[in-house]
């Protein structure tokens, strides 16, 4: 349903182009989940942006497509790319406060847009019912109370579940989620988390997952694709990406998750040493290779190709290029 | 459906009234008392003697101490019976209320034309940004706040009544008709216009850039009803306080506006009494000016509640 | 805001003057204020005749190399005239905003820093005053005291103390609550050597931008005031006095009036540009 070829989105920034997307290529089916995981400034929240047509003024799209239900979202018109957002595709963001209009009551911003999505043919009292039941569907208790409320008058995880109803109002085929819970409490969190994976099956949706928590992708995904510097470093089923993870930076990723169960060690937790190379001039070869603990000499000359090192399990590193060509 | 705790800040805000108005009072009926002359002489006429004047004095009730005389202020206030004029013998609620009529109708216009061309060249100048309009609009702002009434004043008489002929530069008579109003209150309207523009530009651009209108993109609607609806709802807040104070500004002004155009209102009536010493209509001039601004600040205020949601109500 | 304690020479002192004349205001706006002020100072040397004697064989003589900006009704050179009226609104705004400013600092500042019955009297009376709009307490004040110089220069003193007396309350309890006050005094310093050594220092810069925006204020009101006839009387020349006495010219000698208001918007306009840049410069925000 949603393919995203090749692409490259570079921003134009004071130092130069800044390559935020290197040539990513996913794909994903209809119900189905994929999480898109990696450290912040990995370029997953301009992955997300640039499928709902959001990207900033200073973005360019350098190549590729994203071909939603078989028509390329790059090159829609700005009116049919309108019609499509909120429609087909909508968005959940990361700050639920920041994210709803503090003048508009619950109410207003669901009518506004359910109105959007279905026409002016519904009657006031139809859109009424629905707003209701769009709350009862993200479990928001005594919904005829909480829609006559302000933003402000909710707490968090109450702000994210009326977001989850605006976009799941129209019944659209896909849902970004960007970082959807990590402003909110521990506890809520879970409730958020379960509360999408339920939706997800329910309404037969397509969800994205951006994330920096592998912990928390493993709740919500089929899928889950590891990005790093502009770069999908690994991409797997998750019960597989976390029982064999291939990459070396999938395996640090995993290794930092905390878990409640194992104790941790003496030396803490795993931290990846060193940062995010700079976009405007990456380092040759592997862009993750001068911080990986495994780099060989062609680390930094090649840059390794997608290789399937089983069943829908991709990865991105010389380690697993090298081990096929000496089986071969 | 307002809440009730949003009724209980409204009789709070409209309460607080009453101690401003009582210290306003205070203060000008004890500095009209410092005013020079005397009025008992004024009203008994130049020919009158020294025991003619006396009884004037006893019969305005000057001879008591000034606390006395303060109490009589207040009743002749609360009672709306507020004596004569000294120098027209006029009941003075006859020479106010009509004025007072005439610079409301002033006061509303002018504040209604700032409005309109405020809100628009500021939503215009925030929607392009750094652009030559920006700047156009923004050296505009800057030249209305600089921009003394009474020169706008001369200006505007000179291009539109003296050289085009458009409209009236004075007011014949004291029912002013909608061409009389045209040249005051585009002059108050264009001065009171500029900072309404500049609060506009500037809440308007820190809107724009609020995470809740990328959520609106993101719901793909239209950019109209981002901005005019989603945007400018936010944006006209701030505004609404800056049109509160502006609406002293244009009473202010209006003291002088309407004596360029010699306009029936009752900031004239004060300038023209400050002239002929005439203290009791200064006094309750003032007083309903200073009442007026005071009950519009409050209305302000209450409005700003109500369109502020966020606005907490201790 | 910052508030640390810097020598005069300090680099944060040299990078605070780079950013003055870097912005665009306060370059124009300066330009302005010191052509206005060079005027007013310099009024009696290049004047070059009497502002105020009066010629009538030579009335309403339009612009010539005799009279750059012409004569008035009276035959009175209006540029002489200008160029006094400048030192007149120099005078009265400065003398005004300066007696507004240190009662307003003094009394606002005692009234945060004491906080209190003191704070709640002087808090009230403030509002009262506050309750007369703009201009209208200065129209008051002149009123009631009667025209002239001395007059009108403490009504524009009247009129603004409010506003400071605001301010430097609100600048006083914002320095008194922070953090470095509360080190100040756990270190055992002084009330006093607090006030003069912290709180003084860091709530000047809202004052000094509130002063000069009021400055522009004043000049305009002062203008307005002897433009009514209640400021300053005639013959001194005053550029909103001036104004008036065209009001029967307008059309038969504009230069009656358009070269005292020219002056007067320019030299308003030079205040508030100045103002609005000592603001970018001293309470930066973010950039819009």
């Amino acid at each position: 349903m949603l393919k995203i070829e090749d692409l490259k989105v570079h921003y134009r920034g004071d130092l130069g182009l800044v390559k935020a997307i290197e040539g990513v290529s996913l794909s994903l089916e209809k119900g189905s989940s994929l999480a898109l995981v990696g450290e912040s400034g990995s370029g997953k929240t301009t992955l997300g942006h640039a499928v709902i047509g959001l990207l900033p003024h200073n973005a360019v799209v350098a190549g590729g497509d994203i071909l939603f239900k078989g028509k390329s979202i790059l090159s829609m018109k700005r009116e049919e790319l309108r019609r499509l957002r909120g429609d087909r595709i909508t968005m959940i963001f990361q700050e639920p406060s920041a994210a709803l209009n503090p003048v508009f009551k619950v109410s207003s911003f669901l009518r506004d847009v359910l109105r959007k999505g279905r026409g002016s043919s519904m009657s006031e009292k139809e859109i009424r019912e629905e707003i209701i039941s769009l709350l009862r569907k993200v479990r928001i208790p005594s919904p005829e109370d909480v829609m006559e409320k302000y933003p402000h008058e909710l707490s968090g995880g109450m702000k994210q579940r009326v977001l989850i109803a605006a976009a799941i109002a129209n019944n659209p085929d896909l849902i970004i989620a960007d970082e959807p819970t990590s402003a909110l409490d521990v506890s809520v969190q879970a409730q958020i988390l379960r509360l999408l994976d339920e939706l997800r099956n329910k309404m037969n949706l397509s969800l994205i997952f951006i994330t920096h928590n592998l912990g928390v992708a493993a709740q919500v995904s089929d899928k889950v694709a590891v990005i790093y510097a502009g770069k999908i470093m690994e991409i797997a089923p998750t019960p597989t990406l976390f029982e064999s993870p291939k990459h070396p930076y999938t395996i640090m990723l995993l290794k930092s998750i905390p878990s409640i169960r194992k104790e941790i060690k003496k030396e803490g937790l795993a931290a990846i040493p060193g940062s995010l190379p700079d976009l405007v001039s990456p380092p040759p070869g592997c862009r993750f290779h001068p911080r990986c603990p495994m780099a060989m000499e062609i680390c930094s000359k090649e840059e390794p190709a997608m290789v399937e090192v089983e069943r829908d399990h991709f990865v991105s590193c010389h380690l697993y290029t090298e081990a096929r060509g000496d089986r071969s | 459906m307002i809440a009730a705790p949003l009724w209980s800040y409204i009789i709070k805000r409209f309460l607080l009234l009453i101690p401003t108005l009582l210290g306003a009072s205070v203060i000008i009926f004890f500095m009209i008392h410092m005013l020079p002359g005397d009025p008992a002489q004024i009203l008994a006429g130049p020919e009158a003697t020294l025991q003619d004047i006396q009884n004037m004095r006893i019969r305005l009730g000057l001879d008591k101490p000034l606390p006395v005389q303060y109490f009589m202020f207040m009743e002749r206030l609360l009672t709306w019976n507020l004596g004569n004029s000294l120098v027209s013998g006029f009941p003075i609620t006859s020479l106010i209320v009509p004025r007072f009529i005439n610079t409301l109708k002033l006061a509303t216009l002018s504040i209604a034309i700032s409005l309109a061309i405020g809100i628009v060249l500021g939503i215009a100048a925030a929607l392009k940004r750094n652009t030559f309009i920006d700047r156009v609009v923004m050296i505009f702002a800057l030249l209305g706040v600089s921009m003394p009434v009474f020169l706008l004043a001369v200006l505007l008489i000179v291009i539109f009544s003296i050289k085009l002929q458009l409209f009236p530069a004075t007011v014949i008579g004291s029912s002013p008709s909608l061409r009389h109003l045209v040249l005051p209150s585009l002059t108050l309207g264009l001065i009171g216009a500029a900072p309404i523009a500049r609060m506009t530009r500037s809440s308007m651009i820190e809107v724009l850039s609020q995470e809740y209108i990328k959520t609106s993109e993101a719901f793909g609607f239209s950019r109209k009803k981002i901005i005019f609806v989603h945007a400018l709802r936010n944006a006209l807040i701030p505004v609404v306080t800056v049109a509160g104070l502006n609406f002293g500004y244009l009473l202010a002004g209006a003291v002088i506006t309407e004596t360029v155009f010699a306009y029936p209102g009752l900031g004239r009536l004060i300038v023209d009494s400050i002239f002929a010493r005439d203290y009791p209509v200064v006094q309750f001039g003032l007083m309903m000016i200073v009442a007026l601004f005071a009950i519009v600040n409050t209305a302000v205020d209450v409005l700003y509640a109500l369109i502020n949601p966020r606005v907490r109500l201790e | 805001m910052k508030f640390e304690r810097t020598g005069f020479f300090s680099p944060q002192r040299r990078m605070f003057f780079k950013k003055l004349r870097r912005n665009k205001n306060i370059v124009l706006g300066g330009s302005l204020v010191l052509i206005f002020v060079a005027m007013a100072l310099l009024a009696p040397i290049i004047s070059p005749y009497s502002p105020i004697a009066s010629n009538l064989s030579n009335a309403l003589k339009p612009p010539s190399s005799s009279h750059i900006f012409g004569t008035d009704y009276l035959g009175r050179d209006i540029f002489s005239r200008v160029l006094w009226g400048a030192r007149i609104s120099l005078i009265i705004a400065v003398v005004g905003i300066a007696i507004s400013l240190i009662f307003g600092a003094v009394i606002g500042g005692f009234s945060g820093y004491l906080g209190g019955a003191f704070d709640d009297v002087v808090m009230g009376a403030v509002d009262i005053l506050l309750a007369f709009p703009d201009i209208l307490l200065a129209l008051f004040v002149a009123a009631v005291t009667g025209p002239g110089m001395n007059n009108v220069i403490l009504a524009i003193g009247v009129y603004n103390f409010p506003q400071f007396a605001r301010i430097a309350r609100g600048a006083v309890i914002s320095v008194k609550t922070s953090d470095f006050v509360e080190a100040a005094r756990a270190m055992g310093e002084s009330r006093t050597s607090i006030f003069f050594r912290y709180i003084l220092p860091n709530s000047l810069s809202p004052i000094v931008v509130h002063a000069t925006l009021r400055t522009a204020a004043s000049i305009l009101t002062a203008a307005g005031l002897s433009f009514l006839g209640l400021g300053i009387q005639p013959p001194t020349p005053e550029w909103g006095a001036m104004i008036s006495e065209a009001l029967y010219y307008l059309d038969a000698a504009p230069y009656m009036w358009v070269f005292p208001g020219t002056f007067l918007v320019l030299t308003v306009l030079g205040f508030n540009l100045f103002g609005d840049g000592l603001n970018d410069v001293l309470n930066p925000r973010i950039k819009d």
